[in-house]
C-alpha cells in the first residue's frame, strides 16, 4: 500500500467545533493510524498560532492570516502562496486536500497546489442552492476552482449531485464517502433516560432558520395539546431560541419544554441519553450527522426527508416527514409507539456497523488513488476548462 | 449515447418529457457558451446509457473495490488477499449480477464510491416554474414607466413656455382644473367597487356606476378601511398639501395609501371640495413666497438641480404602484419629494405669483394626484391605460418639438427605448435563464397560525 503525505487545508478546525472541524480531525486521526502522514494547515485562532501538534502527532499550521467573517480568511490573492509552498517542500507532501466549499483557504490552496504540480482532493460537506445571491457568487467560484481538483469527495449522494451540478465536474470524478461518528462516544444508557414515566423528544441542533427551528415551535405546541405525557427538551442555542421561549411562555408549557441553551460537545451524549425520541427539522442537510448521533444513542429518529438525509439510517430506524407542521406531528404521533418497542442496544449496534471513521479513512485512500491515478491535466488544458465557466478568469 | 430508457411511471415521463424540453432549450444556447446545460446534457445522457446498458460498459466502475466484510453488509464475499480477492470478486461479478444500486450510505454496495448510477441527477429539475415570456405583458408594464417620464417632460416643456409667455395664466388654470376635475371624474368612473371586506385589485369587469354609487351611499360613515384623520399634517411629503378626495386635509403621500380614493359618496365630495378650495387659497397665498424664494441663487445653479432632481424622481419612483403589482402603499415618497422640490425650485424662476401658483398646482397635480388616478385606470382597462399613456406621449412630444427639436429627439428615443427596445431585449434574454432546482434546495416553511 502507498504511503500518501496529505496536507488538510481548511479555514475551519480546532479550536473550533463544528461538523467539517470533525470531519477534518477524525479523518486525519485514522489516515495517521493507517500509517500515513497527516498535516493540516489552518489560519490562527486568538493566540493559537504557530505549528502545534496533536494527537498522534498530527502536526497542525496555524499560518498567521487573520479571519474576518464567520471564521473566513480575506482571499490573499498570493499572500498565502510563499509559506504554503514552505510547508508544502518541507514536510514533503504528496496530495494536498482541500475541505468546505465556503473556505477560502482550501480554493487558494487548490490553485497554488495544482500551479505546483500537485496531486489535489478536495471534500465537500454542504449542500447549496442556485437561486440566492451568495449561492450564485460560489458556485461561479467553485466552477473555477474544481477545475483544479483531480478527484473530489462528497458527504452524500445529494451532496454529490449537487457538486456536479455547481462546479460542472464530470461525476466519475466525484466520489461518495459519508461521514462517520465514534459510536464509543455515543453508547446508550436507557437508564439515564429523564424524567421518567414520559416520552422525552430531544432537539439539539442550533436554532437557526436553517434547522427548521420555525417549524418545531408549532410542533411542540401541538403535540404537547396531543399528548399528556410527552416531554420535549431542546438543546442549542441561536437566534431563534426567542421563537421558541415564546411558544413555551404562550402555552404555559415551562414544565413540559425545556430549553437547555447551548450545550458543548463533550455533554451532547447526555443529553442525547435522556430521550426516546430524537427530532430533527432541518429544512435543509447534507448529511446530518446530529441523527447519526442520536440513533448510535439509542433514540429513534423522526426526521424531515431534506437533502440526504434520507440516505443516512434505513428505515427501521428513522421516520420521515415532508418539511410541514402536519406532517411532522404525524410522523412524531407513529414514532411514538415505534419509540416504546425500539432496543437502544440494538441502535447503537446497527450504527457502529454501518458507519466507522476507519471505513471513511480507507476509502478515502481510494480517493487519493483515484486523485493519483488520474492523468493530469495540461496547463492549456486548465486554462480551456476555466474559460467557459467565467469569461475571462482563465487567463488569470 | 444512446436513449433507451424506458419511462417508468408518470413522474419518469414527465421528468422525460421535461429534459426533451429543456433539450431543445438547450441546444438553442449552446452556441452562447452555455457550459453549465452543455454539461447538464452531458450528464443526463451519461445517466441514461447507464441505465439502459446496466453494465460497466462506461468505465465508471474502473477502479471498483469490493467492500469490506461487515456482519450486517448485504454483499458479504470472503476476504483473503489483495490480488486474490479482485480476482475472485472478477470472477463472482462475471457469474451473477450485482444487486441493483440503492441511494443509501448506511449499506455497503458492491459499487465503487464513484459509480455514476441510472438514477444520477434524476431529481434535477429545471425552469420547472419558468412562465412563457410574453411580450405584450412586458410592453404594458412600460407602459408605466413611460408615462412618468412623460409626465417629467411635460412638467419641464410647460415651464419652459410660460417662462418664455407662450403660456398665459388663466390658460393654466383653466388646465389645471380640468385636469383636477376630469381626473377626479375618471377615478369615480373607473374607480372598482370596494365592500366592507375591504377587498383591493378588484379586477375584473366593473358593474355599473350607478349602482356603485349607491353602495358608496349605503356604506357610507362606515368607515372601513379604518381611516380615521389620524394621517393629517405630517407625512412623508413634507409640503402640507390639501386632498382633493379626502374628508381631512392631508399630505400628498398620506393620500396615496391607495385607500385615498375609496370614499367618494356625496358627502365626501362637498368636504372635499371644502378642504380643495381651502388648500388653492393656501397656495394662493405663499405664491409670492415661492417665487421670491431662490432668488439669490443663479439660473444655472436652480436648472442644474432641477435636472438632477427630475431624474432623482425618474429613479426613484414607484412604478410597481402604478403598475397594480404592489399591495397598494404607495412608497416613492423620496422620488415625490424630489419632484416637488424641482416644481417649487423651478416655479420660483417665474415671474409672476399668479404663474407660480398655477405651475406648482400643475407640478402635484403630474406628481402626487396623477399616478393614484393612472392605478385606478389601469386596474379599469388595460386598454385605456395603454390610451392614456398615448394621451400624454403625443401632447408632450408635440409641445417638445416645438420648443426644442433636439430635446424631442432625446425623449423619442427614450420612449421607444423603454417601449420597444427593451421589452424586446428583456425577451431575448430570457432564453438564458436556467433555473435549477433539486432535493438541496431549502425546503420553504409555510407560516403556521
Amino acid at each position: 500500500m502507498r504511503r500518501h503525505r496529505v496536507c488538510m487545508v481548511c479555514d475551519f478546525f480546532y479550536p473550533r467545533l463544528g461538523g467539517v472541524e470533525m470531519h477534518i480531525w477524525s479523518l486525519s486521526q485514522c489516515l495517521l493510524r493507517r500509517g500515513h502522514r497527516v498535516v493540516v494547515i489552518t489560519h490562527g485562532y486568538d493566540n493559537r498560532k504557530g505549528v502545534r501538534y496533536m494527537t498522534n502527532g498530527l502536526k497542525v499550521y496555524y499560518v498567521p492570516l487573520v479571519p474576518v467573517v464567520d471564521g473566513d480568511c480575506m482571499p490573499t490573492a498570493c499572500a498565502f502562496f510563499p509559506i504554503f509552498r514552505q510547508i508544502l517542500i518541507r514536510e514533503r507532501i504528496t496530495l494536498v486536500h482541500g475541505h468546505q466549499a465556503s473556505s477560502v483557504m482550501s480554493h487558494e490552496a487548490i490553485l497554488f497546489a495544482k500551479t505546483m504540480g500537485y496531486r489535489v482532493a478536495y471534500t465537500d460537506h454542504s449542500l447549496f442552492g442556485f437561486a440566492d445571491a451568495a449561492s450564485i457568487h460560489l458556485n461561479k467560484l467553485m466552477k473555477f476552482t474544481m477545475c483544479s481538483v483531480d478527484h473530489a469527495i462528497c458527504v452524500s449522494n445529494t451532496c454529490r449531485e449537487n457538486l456536479v451540478v455547481r462546479a460542472t465536474l464530470p461525476p466519475e470524478k466525484i466520489s461518495t464517502i459519508p461521514n462517520a461518528i465514534d459510536p464509543s462516544k455515543f453508547t446508550p444508557d436507557p437508564s439515564a433516560r429523564f424524567p421518567k414515566g414520559t416520552i422525552n423528544v430531544v432537539i439539539m441542533s442550533r436554532l437557526v432558520y436553517r434547522k427548521g427551528i420555525d417549524l418545531v415551535a408549532p410542533v411542540v405546541k401541538i403535540m404537547c395539546e396531543r399528548y399528556p405525557n410527552l416531554h420535549f427538551i431542546i438543546g442549542g442555542d441561536g437566534p431563534k431560541r426567542l421563537l421558541l421561549e415564546e411558544m413555551r411562555e404562550k402555552s404555559q408549557l415551562h414544565d413540559r419544554v425545556e430549553i437547555l441553551g447551548a450545550v458543548p460537545h463533550a455533554r451532547v451524549r447526555s443529553v442525547l441519553v435522556r430521550g426516546h425520541i430524537f427530532l430533527n427539522c432541518s429544512l435543509t442537510e447534507s448529511f446530518c450527522i446530529a441523527i447519526l448521533e442520536a440513533a448510535s444513542c439509542g433514540l429513534f429518529v423522526v426526521s424531515t426527508a431534506v437533502g440526504g438525509v434520507p440516505e443516512v439510517l434505513p428505515g427501521p430506524m428513522i421516520k420521515f416527514a415532508e418539511p410541514t407542521v402536519e406532517d411532522l406531528t404525524d410522523a412524531l404521533s407513529d414514532a411514538i409507539p415505534l419509540a416504546r418497542k425500539a432496543v437502544p442496544s440494538e441502535f447503537h449496534a446497527k450504527v457502529r456497523d454501518m458507519y466507522s471513521w476507519a471505513d471513511v479513512a480507507e476509502r478515502t485512500e481510494r480517493a487519493y488513488e483515484r486523485a493519483l491515478k488520474a492523468p493530469p491535466p495540461s496547463l492549456v488544458r486548465r486554462f480551456q476548462s476555466k474559460k467557459p465557466s467565467i469569461a475571462h478568469s482563465g487567463w488569470v | 449515447m444512446h436513449h433507451d430508457q424506458q419511462p417508468q411511471g408518470p413522474l419518469t415521463a414527465h421528468l422525460v418529457s421535461r429534459l426533451e424540453s429543456t433539450e431543445a432549450l438547450l441546444a438553442e444556447e449552446r452556441a452562447s457558451n452555455q457550459a453549465l446545460s452543455d454539461e447538464l446534457l452531458r450528464l443526463r445522457a451519461g445517466g441514461a446509457t447507464a441505465a439502459g446498458g446496466g453494465g460497466s460498459s462506461d468505465g465508471y466502475d474502473k477502479d471498483y473495490d469490493s467492500p469490506r466484510p461487515r456482519p450486517n453488509s448485504s454483499a458479504g464475499t470472503p476476504v483473503e488477499g489483495g490480488t486474490e480477492r479482485a480476482r475472485r470478486q472478477g470472477r463472482a461479478e462475471e457469474e451473477r449480477p450485482r444487486p441493483p444500486w440503492q441511494n443509501v450510505l448506511y449499506k455497503r454496495q458492491p459499487y465503487a464510491d464513484n459509480h455514476v448510477p441510472g438514477s444520477f441527477l434524476e431529481k434535477l429539475v429545471t425552469n420547472a416554474y419558468v412562465r412563457q415570456p410574453d411580450l405584450r405583458l412586458y410592453v404594458i408594464n412600460t407602459f408605466a414607466v413611460t408615462q412618468q417620464i412623460s409626465a417629467v417632460t411635460l412638467f419641464l416643456v410647460v415651464f419652459m413656455r410660460t417662462q418664455d409667455g407662450l403660456i398665459s395664466v388663466g390658460t393654466m388654470v383653466m388646465v389645471d382644473l380640468l385636469l383636477l376635475f376630469g381626473g377626479y371624474a375618471t377615478v369615480f368612473l373607473v374607480s372598482p367597487k370596494r365592500n366592507n371586506a375591504g377587498i383591493s385589485g378588484v379586477n375584473g369587469a366593473a358593474p355599473g356606476s350607478l349602482a356603485r354609487l349607491k353602495g358608496r351611499i349605503k356604506h357610507e360613515g362606515d368607515d372601513p378601511y379604518g381611516r380615521g384623520g389620524g394621517s393629517g399634517g405630517s407625512g412623508g411629503g413634507g409640503v402640507p398639501l390639501g386632498n382633493d378626495e379626502g374628508a381631512s386635509p392631508r399630505t400628498a403621500a398620506g393620500l396615496a395609501d391607495g385607500n385615498g380614493l375609496d370614499d367618494l359618496s356625496l358627502s365626501s365630495v362637498s368636504s372635499t371640495l371644502a378642504s380643495f378650495f381651502l388648500f388653492l387659497a393656501i397656495l394662493r397665498i405663499m405664491a409670492p413666497v415661492l417665487r421670491t424664494l431662490t432668488v439669490s441663487y443663479s439660473d444655472d445653479t436652480i436648472y442644474a438641480l432641477a435636472v438632477t432632481l427630475s431624474f432623482l424622481h425618474l429613479a426613484f419612483h414607484d412604478y410597481s404602484y402604478a403598475n397594480t403589482s404592489s399591495s397598494g402603499h404607495f412608497q416613492g415618497t423620496l422620488s415625490l419629494n424630489a419632484a416637488i422640490f424641482a416644481a417649487v425650485l423651478l416655479a420660483s424662476r417665474l415671474e409672476s405669483n399668479e404663474k407660480v401658483f398655477g405651475l406648482v398646482l400643475f407640478a402635484l397635480e403630474l406628481f402626487a394626484f396623477f399616478p393614484l388616478a393612472r392605478r385606478e385606470v389601469k386596474r379599469h382597462s388595460l386598454l385605456l391605460h395603454a390610451s392614456v399613456t398615448s394621451a400624454m406621449v403625443l401632447p408632450t412630444g408635440l409641445l417638445l418639438y416645438l420648443r426644442h427639436p433636439t430635446l424631442f429627439t432625446a425623449y423619442l428615443g427614450t420612449v421607444v427605448l423603454v417601449t420597444v427596445a427593451c421589452p424586446l431585449w428583456l425577451l431575448r434574454v430570457q432564453r438564458y435563464k436556467l433555473r435549477i432546482e433539486g432535493p438541496w434546495d431549502i425546503a420553504h416553511v409555510e407560516a403556521h397560525p
